[in-house]
């Protein structure tokens, strides 16, 4: 670990912590400024929501929080550690240990059982098939799809769908929990029975999870909102003062 | 991940698209096959002309009149101004070269051959009473005909077992006549089966005695002296006093050609392995092709899977997961394909020994090694590009994609 990851800013309380986050794409000689300013800071055990319109930078800001793509400029502490330096494959040892991700889309492997895609982040660990397996299975238990551990991803519900997903994320025991609209593609009583079940992580694992969203009732369900509005973040009551 | 999970995880990806492996891999298949086919082709063919020449004795030299800077069988050309090579000539060598062990003098052409109203055009050998141990070929039944019938130049004959059946079938031929080119010959003596040298009957033929071929023919000249060395270490040295002896001959001329069964028998293989070496080379290219086929569809899969990438980025796979990954499909693909390929030939082998028994087929074990190994290096080479493609794409990119 680098001197910065040690200072005294970097040291929890915070699980994630970003300062000044700054991310432009450039293609030809345009520059585009998807992130201006994103500071935020998020604490163990907590559920926070990140609400904002479409081209606010949220999902630019998503792929910072979740290690697949650095920011331009500032700074990004996850679970203490400066990640903002890190080489390609640590950051894939980043994301394989400490971030579990929940797609809008579930994003399953289609010829690959329930069971086989939860295995997979484990794959990537280097856990053994045997371990793994029991692993997958406890897990796809916990979400109440112990009884579809063959089933393959066309042979399930939306709701099953993304339930699969959420067990997959968990299957490193990740430190947080990044969900990209997770209820976008699913029905009203689906999507609650799926913000229930990021509920009861919270509750009972402690899992701090990062929820992005443009759904208000899926954004009151959490602790806590911040806003984001062309590429900068700001606390739920600072947006509505503004 | 364990490389058996990997080539099984190929194994699933390339089952889920059966049509499109399998059109792949024809491309592999197809090279795999035309290579080891062709090499072993000329295997069975440098195997063939081998056991040819073994039949002969490879301590057997040939004779023959003229210079020629080429060597072969073939018509002699531009004698005019040479000496011809007569029976004094192969007296001498018999008499005065103690490393040659027998001497045949040859003449011959193709002659009528009747008998009791049945007849033939055949080949008319006139040789010496050595030709048998010269060129080792024994007789059936009776004998070969004498140092006297040779120096007396009586009509006597032995027939090849071709010529004994079209001519006498069931019937002893010892003691009975037959017309050579219109004169009475008896025939005293049949040859052992010889089967085919080269494409040249040997059981198509009559042998009589040189001096009674030389009036037939109405030459005076050899067409070839058969001479056998004592032994294989004698063969360099033999050549060396027979151009010594006959020069002195031929009033100090070096007019004769001398080929050894090794010098021809190496000029043949080389002349195999020359044909062998373009075919395998141009099968070859359809492997390449094959090759360039299977980069075309992984480069296609990588496009189709962009998704399936980003999320395996995502979920911690390394850029080398992923190289990896794509690579052992290539190279699954491209194996499976040089293994069937391996397989259709050894079938081929099968049905060509059914269909030809008499052509010594083999399959060359290092022909199918290299077409296997060749095989796998092409799903490596033309599976490395689309495979660095897919490992280097940005995680945020693949997931974006639809």
């Amino acid at each position: 670990m680098g001197p910065e990851s040690t200072t005294a800013a970097a040291i929890p309380p915070w699980i994630v912590r970003t300062e000044k986050i700054q991310r432009v794409f450039r293609s030809h000689d345009v520059a585009t400024v998807a992130l201006a300013d994103a500071t935020l800071a998020v604490k163990p055990g907590e559920m926070i929501a990140i609400m904002g319109p479409s081209g606010s930078g949220k999902s630019t800001l998503m792929a910072i929080l979740g290690c697949l793509d650095r920011p331009t400029s500032g700074s990004y502490w996850l679970a203490g550690r400066e990640v903002t330096e890190l080489s390609d494959d640590e950051l894939s040892s980043v994301r394989n240990r400490m971030v579990g991700f929940v797609f809008q889309s579930f994003i399953l492997l289609q010829r690959s059982s329930a069971l086989e895609n939860v295995e997979l982040p484990q794959v990537y660990a280097g856990i053994s098939p045997k371990a793994r397996r029991e692993r997958a299975k406890t897990l796809l238990g916990s979400v109440g799809l112990g009884h579809r551990l063959g089933h393959r991803p066309n042979e399930l519900s939306g709701g099953e769908l993304q339930r699969v997903a959420i067990a997959r994320a968990l299957a490193n025991d990740p430190k947080l929990l990044l969900a990209d609209e997770p209820t976008g593609n699913l029905d009203r009583k689906s999507g609650i029975e799926i913000m229930d079940i990021f509920r009861r992580l919270n509750l009972e694992r402690g899992m701090t999870e990062v929820v992005v969203t443009h759904n208000a009732e899926v954004a009151a369900r959490c602790d806590r909102v911040i806003v984001i509005q062309d590429g900068r973040t700001r606390s739920e009551a600072e947006a509505v003062d503004a | 991940m364990t490389v058996w999970e990997s080539i099984r995880a190929a194994l699933k990806m390339l089952g889920a698209n059966k049509l499109r492996t399998g059109l792949t891999m024809l491309g592999i298949i197809i090279g795999v096959f035309a290579v080891i086919s062709l090499v072993s082709l000329g295997a069975s063919a440098r195997r063939y002309v081998a056991d040819q020449f073994a039949a002969m004795g490879s301590n057997v030299m040939m004779i023959m009149p003229g210079k020629r800077e080429t060597i072969g069988s073939g018509a002699v050309v531009g004698v005019s101004n040479v000496h011809k090579l007569t029976m004094e000539d192969a007296e001498a060598i018999r008499r005065r070269l103690p490393s040659i062990s027998g001497v045949a003098p040859v003449i011959f052409g193709i002659g009528l051959i009747k008998q009791e109203g049945i007849s033939r055009n055949t080949w008319v050998t006139g040789t010496g009473h050595e030709y048998p141990s010269v060129r080792d070929h024994g007789l059936a039944t009776g004998q070969f005909f004498g140092p006297d019938d040779v120096e007396r130049e009586r009509r006597v004959a032995a027939i090849g077992t071709k010529v004994r059946a079209e001519l006498f079938g069931d019937v002893n031929p010892l003691g009975k006549f037959i017309l050579v080119m219109g004169t009475p010959f008896r025939v005293i003596g049949v040859m052992e089966p010889r089967g085919t040298s080269l494409g040249f009957d040997l059981d198509d033929i009559v042998f009589i005695p040189v001096s009674a071929a030389r009036r037939l023919f109405n030459t005076d000249g050899l067409y070839q002296i058969i001479v056998r060395a004592s032994s294989d270490e004698e063969v360099p040295g033999a050549v060396a006093s027979i151009r010594k002896l006959l020069q002195s001959r031929h009033n100090g001329e070096d007019d004769i050609t001398i080929v050894s069964q090794n010098q021809l028998l190496a000029t043949l293989n080389t002349i195999v392995d020359a044909l062998t070496f373009i075919l395998a080379g141009i099968a070859a290219i359809s492997l390449v092709v094959g090759g360039i086929g299977i980069m075309n569809i992984m480069l296609s899969s990588v496009s189709e899977r962009t998704r399936e990438i980003g999320l395996r980025k995502a979920l911690g796979a390394r850029s080398r997961d992923i190289l990896r990954q794509f690579l052992v499909e290539s190279v699954v693909l491209s194996t499976i394909g040089g293994l069937i390929g391996v397989l259709m030939t050894a079938a081929a082998v099968v049905a060509a020994r059914r269909i030809f028994p008499s052509l010594p087929v083999v399959i060359t074990s290092w022909a199918v090694a290299l077409a296997v190994t060749f095989s796998a290096a092409i799903g490596i080479f033309f599976g490395v590009f689309p495979a660095r493609r897919a490992s280097r794409l940005s995680p945020m990119d693949a997931l974006r994609t639809e």
